[in-house]
């Protein structure tokens, strides 16, 4: 089998949820993947807590990326600028790129963002999330307006109470069902159908 | 759809062409790899010749510099390969 490899980015744009979907991406797989992240500090979630020992490369703005490249591999990339984003777009498999649109000026930064991503790698996916649900046909609508983003897939992940364990309890919605029976039959309806579309999409078995 | 969600739609289209041509900069700090330095004119060829074939070689060159014409006299004879 050949090795995946995963940029979750979305340029210089903060909670938009990378580091909500690099983590429940590498904590359901079935297959292990490396995770690398730029930033540590500003990360949703303790990553150091959470991400097994020896999984985790940490490579700061300035480094080199110096790892075994063998291996599945999510870039958990973004919030800052970092030298080496197109470099890392260019070598992988799938670019996601996630968007919570609060107001325009997440879409015109998104734009802006695939504007350039596309050319580095066209591979990609849009993932919209944390989006009030009457938003989410319009900034689908608005984004397939450009003939240029036509090929783009567009995924969503609904808006959630439950995203928000991952940040505070540093539980997937995956192991939130698992815990909790009412928990599994209320996500069970909408976003876990909408997460395994986007691991069917990556062709990650869980 | 209401007509207020397609007024809204049509913004976001708007805005979405507008920057259809703009990019981001996801690498503001990356240095560009520098262009391999031109080589420059630095080594002299010379040659004593006598004071009338200087003069003489002074009324054909005109308003171009010595150093130019000799140059271009130098490539030609590199480029036929020692010929004259």
């Amino acid at each position: 089998m050949t090795n995946k490899t995963i940029l979750i980015n979305n340029g210089n744009l903060g909670r938009m949820g990378k580091t909500m979907l690099s983590y429940t991406l590498y904590k359901t797989s079935k297959a292990p993947f490396k995770y690398v992240t730029n930033d540590l500090e500003n990360a949703s979630i303790d990553l150091v807590k959470n991400v097994k020992n020896g999984d985790l490369f940490h490579f700061p703005n300035g480094t080199e990326i110096d790892m075994d490249f063998e291996d599945n591999i999510i870039f958990d990339f973004g919030g800052k600028p970092d030298d080496r984003l197109i470099d890392v777009a260019e070598f992988v498999d799938m670019i996601i790129v996630p968007i919570s649109y609060q107001s325009d000026s997440e879409l015109e930064l998104t734009v802006r963002n695939l504007n350039t991503l596309i050319e580095a790698n066209p591979n990609i996916v849009v993932l919209i999330n944390n989006t009030d649900p009457s938003d989410i046909k319009l900034v689908t609508a608005a984004l397939k307006f450009n003939p240029a983003f036509k090929s783009i897939k567009i995924l969503i992940i609904n808006h959630s109470k439950y995203i928000r364990r991952l940040a505070n309890d540093g539980l997937t919605v995956f192991e939130v069902a698992e815990r909790n029976k009412g928990d599994a039959t209320r996500l069970n309806k909408t976003i876990i159908p909408q997460f395994k579309e986007l691991f069917k999409h990556l062709e990650i078995n869980i | 759809m209401t007509k207020l969600k397609e007024a809204k739609l049509k913004k976001m289209q708007e805005k979405v062409m507008q920057e259809s041509h703009t990019k981001a900069n996801l690498t503001p700090n990356k240095k560009q790899p520098n262009k391999p330095l031109e080589e420059k004119r630095s080594v002299k060829v010379m040659s004593n010749i006598r004071p009338s074939e200087k003069e003489a070689f002074i009324a054909l060159i005109g308003r171009e510099s010595e150093s130019n014409v000799l140059r271009d006299l130098v490539l030609k004879f590199i480029e036929r390969k020692g010929e004259l």
